[in-house]
């Protein structure tokens, strides 16, 4: 061992010996979610009442994220209808291709037709209930979301505009929900973790967004091709 | 100091696993992202992930080592864009003694390097055991640390 490791070892034992967090497994049994997480979404909603029946929120930082709701999620005999789009500096984009070449639409069914339309349409135990979540989506056209930057495959049309769009503009990712596009009151904004956001609903919207907080995002355009049910 | 997965977790509670989990997952996360509330914050909810899916868990300490990392690498990549800002706008702080030196350079570390010389040097983890709670490659680890220790010894100087 030389000197430094044992000057490290003491180092970083001494600079956390009196961290002594407080428990907060009441909050993560009973709740699932920060005390402090809940009020921002109670102030993210009234927020967005605000502008009832516009649709439009205005994309918050990191640290105003909501947890992920409970989700029920569809069944084998389900044929849900989301409405999705890519809003990336500022521009819409929408997926090419209905995905069914995609390996894992053979066992999820997720799929779309070139409409700015999720069809969720479980084959399999894979995509139903809790397991029914955006990751799905992400997989069958291969695109990648992380909190810095949205990727699309090189098979797509708009791949190289949607990465010139993104070496232009600052921001990071956040993804909108519509759990119920009939009340566009009502949305979420995930910052990270998007490939676990819940599909709980028929006609729910999506927005994936790069933009810097505080810019408003609205309903996506394709909320007008959204089948009236499944 | 490294904790030993229970050899019956079937009958483990949750409630058991947290408070087992706790201090030793938020004292790591600390030196990961170096703010206590951040950690605090970011073990809280990677306990949610592990409360959501504990009854299809085999392993869960494993699983929570995993989520734990990846949020800290998660959260000190949104924060660097601000980091940076800051940086250039405020001048240097002084630094005399030997733990600011090192808190300093450990900062600075990428988080691969950094997360690895806390896994060796403070959980005391071997090469494979880093590699699995990093996601990477065993190969990896060494190299890691050996860059890590000489840029922390340049920094000492």
């Amino acid at each position: 061992m030389t000197d430094l490791d044992a000057v490290l070892r003491d180092h970083l034992r001494r600079r956390v010996a009196d961290v002594h967090p407080a428990s907060r497994l009441d909050d993560v049994v009973g709740h699932g979610a920060r005390p402090d997480r809940r009020r921002r979404s109670v102030a993210l909603v009234a927020a967005s009442l605000v502008v009832a029946g516009l649709g439009v929120v205005a994309v918050s930082g990191p640290d105003d994220a909501v947890a992920p709701r409970a989700t029920v999620g569809p069944t084998m005999n389900d044929h849900w209808h989301l409405a999705y789009g890519l809003l990336l500096c500022g521009t819409w984009y929408e997926l090419h291709g209905d995905g069914e070449a995609s390996p894992s639409y053979g066992t999820t069914g997720v799929h779309s037709h070139d409409d700015g339309i999720i069809h969720w349409h479980p084959f399999t135990s894979e995509s139903t209930g809790r397991r029914a979540r955006l990751g799905l989506f992400f997989d069958t056209y291969g695109v990648d979301v992380t909190t810095e930057r949205v990727m699309l495959p090189a098979d797509q049309p708009a791949a190289r505009d949607v990465d010139r769009a993104q070496q232009r503009c600052d921001g990071p990712v956040s993804v909108v929900v519509w759990p119920d596009v009939d009340d566009p009151s009502h949305a979420e904004v995930h910052t990270d973790d998007f490939r676990d956001i819940p599909i709980t609903s028929d006609r729910m919207a999506i927005a994936i967004v790069r933009a810097p907080p505080g810019t408003p995002v609205p309903l996506p355009p394709s909320v007008d091709r959204l089948p009236r049910s499944g | 100091m490294r904790r030993v997965e229970p050899c019956a977790p079937v009958t483990q509670t949750f409630e058991t696993f947290y408070e087992r989990e706790l201090t030793v997952q938020v004292r790591r996360a600390v030196l990961l992202v170096g703010s206590r509330e951040a950690a605090e914050d970011l073990v809280h909810d990677a306990m949610i992930e592990v409360h959501r899916r504990w009854a299809s868990l085999d392993h869960p300490a494993a699983f929570l080592d995993t989520v734990v990392v990846n949020r800290c690498r998660d959260h000190l990549r949104r924060r660097l864009v601000r980091v940076r800002a800051v940086a250039r706008l405020r001048p240097p702080d002084p630094v005399d003694a030997v733990g600011d030196v090192l808190d300093d350079a450990l900062a600075r570390l990428p988080f691969n390097q950094r997360a690895a010389v806390v896994l060796r040097f403070y959980e005391q983890m071997t090469g494979p055991e880093i590699a699995q709670v990093l996601g990477c490659a065993e190969g990896s680890v060494g190299p890691w640390i050996d860059r890590a220790l000489r840029t922390l010894r340049e920094a000492l100087r």
